[in-house]
């Protein structure tokens, strides 16, 4: 399955000059009991967990867990309670959408910093990806490891 | 990757154009086939609301960082 990097118009950060940064997004379908919206979700192999902002989960209507281990930090140092949920996650794509379900995690970030990360835990541990920069294209080839389902549980 | 806009027209004619920088820091609601932004703002419910209110009944939310995204959660 390929993913054509998504653009963002921005400043190029030594010039000033306007550019377009790309970056390896893919389209997420996350499922809650309010039902199930889509989502651009960025694929960062830096990230360890998949980690997406409270005001997902309070609109699907996800209950949340607070999590128990050491708060996320920002920029700056600021702590961030972390707080967890098992979500079902279909990535859309024109070959068909694959469906699993993982635990994500959820941050109560500031509104301007709000991020959708699939990192390893939960999405990357399920595919080999391929960062085809020259081409600004993401190959995903699922693995045996995917807990694939195909009907809501 | 990073390039001007007009070499990124050049390469990639047949990919929608990219989101504008002002709105960086929000949410935005696609079309299903993402060639049309429908709404954007700071809060993601209002975000969705307005998109429905434009007809689209699964629009594709995005986050837009305000960039450079220096990544790694």
């Amino acid at each position: 399955m390929k993913f054509d990097y998504t653009g963002l118009i921005s400043s190029a950060p030594d010039t000033g000059e306007g550019i377009v940064i790309f970056r390896p997004e893919v389209r997420i379908r996350l499922h809650g009991p309010n039902g199930s919206e889509d989502f651009l979700g960025l694929v960062d192999t830096g990230a360890d967990n998949t980690i997406l902002p409270e005001s997902v989960a309070h609109a699907l209507g996800i209950p949340l867990v607070p999590g128990k281990g050491p708060a996320a930090r920002a920029f700056g140092g600021q702590e961030i309670a972390i707080s967890y949920a098992d979500v079902d996650l279909e990535l859309i794509h024109a070959d068909g959408p694959l469906r699993w379900r993982a635990r994500v995690y959820f941050l109560a970030d500031p509104a301007d910093e709000e991020a959708l990360i699939l990192g390893h835990q939960g999405f990357l541990d399920y595919f080999t990806a391929t960062f085809v920069g020259e081409e600004c294209v993401l190959e995903l080839v699922p693995n045996s490891y995917l807990p694939r389902i195909t009907a809501p549980e | 990757m990073q390039m001007k806009l007009d070499e990124f027209t050049a390469r990639f004619p047949d990919r929608g154009r990219p989101v504008p920088a002002e709105l960086a820091g929000q949410w935005i609601a696609w079309n299903d086939d993402r060639s049309q932004v429908l709404a954007h703002g700071t809060d993601l419910s209002e975000v969705r609301r307005q998109a429905a209110e434009h007809g689209c009944a699964c629009p594709v939310l995005q986050k837009v960082p305000r960039a450079p995204f220096v990544g790694g959660a």
